[in-house]
């Protein structure tokens, strides 16, 4: 068993990387693997509460992550400072973490996808 | 120490492939290393459609890995699911999706990502390639 960190920092509106970089963590995760996920930049996006985007602009991706805790997909992380510097809600069920902590995380894993 | 390599850049807009390339080659010529297999994920799929006409003047790189892989014997795995979607058939999914031809490139296998999870356990290190 491997224990995985998928990293999105991509927009969820820009085209599929992370729509892939989701149907991973939850093929990883059926596979009995560790996986962990982690979002800044672009890919904080994913976590914003109160979406409302219509099906010609892709599929609502934020809605997976209601999904995510029947695949033991429970650790979702983002740095506090990307968090509180936007002006919306962010999901509940990620884990902002400090900076020193945010570095800490990256490095404990076997492997790191980034998308 | 034996290696996979997990691709998922654009054939043509990014190099990615040509960078796995690059590094497969390295790994093939060196005594201690093995290459396994090759994973190619999200666009780096592209890279297996046989309908590809390459240029005559430009680089060849579909035939450069299928080249690779098969003096070298390993793997060369497209993500099925990112196939399908993008228009890489095999003639199994030819026959599923009822379509009247397939193009998945001679050398290329469509598989789950079940397999990249094998490839991974399988091998000490995993290369991204993005």
């Amino acid at each position: 068993m491997s224990n995985i960190l998928i990293h999105i920092t991509s927009s969820p509106y820009a085209g599929f990387k992370v729509k892939e970089a989701l149907d991973l963590a939850m093929v990883l995760a059926t596979f009995e693997q560790e996986v962990d996920l982690a979002f800044s930049g672009a890919g904080v996006s994913l976590l914003h509460q109160d979406q409302l985007p219509d099906n010609e602009k892709g599929k609502a991706l934020f809605k997976m992550l209601a999904s995510f805790e029947f695949y033991d997909l429970d650790k979702l992380y983002i740095p506090a400072k990307q968090a509180s510097a936007k002006e919306v809600k962010i999901s509940p069920l990620a884990t902002q973490l400090s900076e020193q902590d945010w570095g800490k995380m990256l490095t404990r894993y076997q492997h790191t996808f980034r998308f | 120490m034996l290696y996979a390599l997990f691709v998922h850049g654009s054939p043509f807009q990014t190099k990615a492939c040509h960078s796995a390339l690059t590094f497969a080659k390295a790994i093939t010529q060196s005594q201690e290393h093995e290459l396994k297999g090759v994973f190619f994920y999200q666009d780096a799929v592209l890279l297996g459609n046989s309908f590809i006409q390459n240029p005559r003047d430009e680089f060849n790189l579909q035939a450069a890995w299928q080249n690779l892989a098969k003096e070298n014997d390993f793997d060369l795995f497209l993500c099925i699911a990112a196939a399908v979607r993008r228009g890489v058939i095999s003639s199994d999914e030819g026959k599923r999706y009822e379509l009247e031809s397939s193009n998945l490139a001679h050398g290329f296998q469509l598989e789950g990502l079940g397999s990249l999870v094998s490839l991974m356990n399988d091998c000490d290190k995993t290369i991204s390639f993005v």
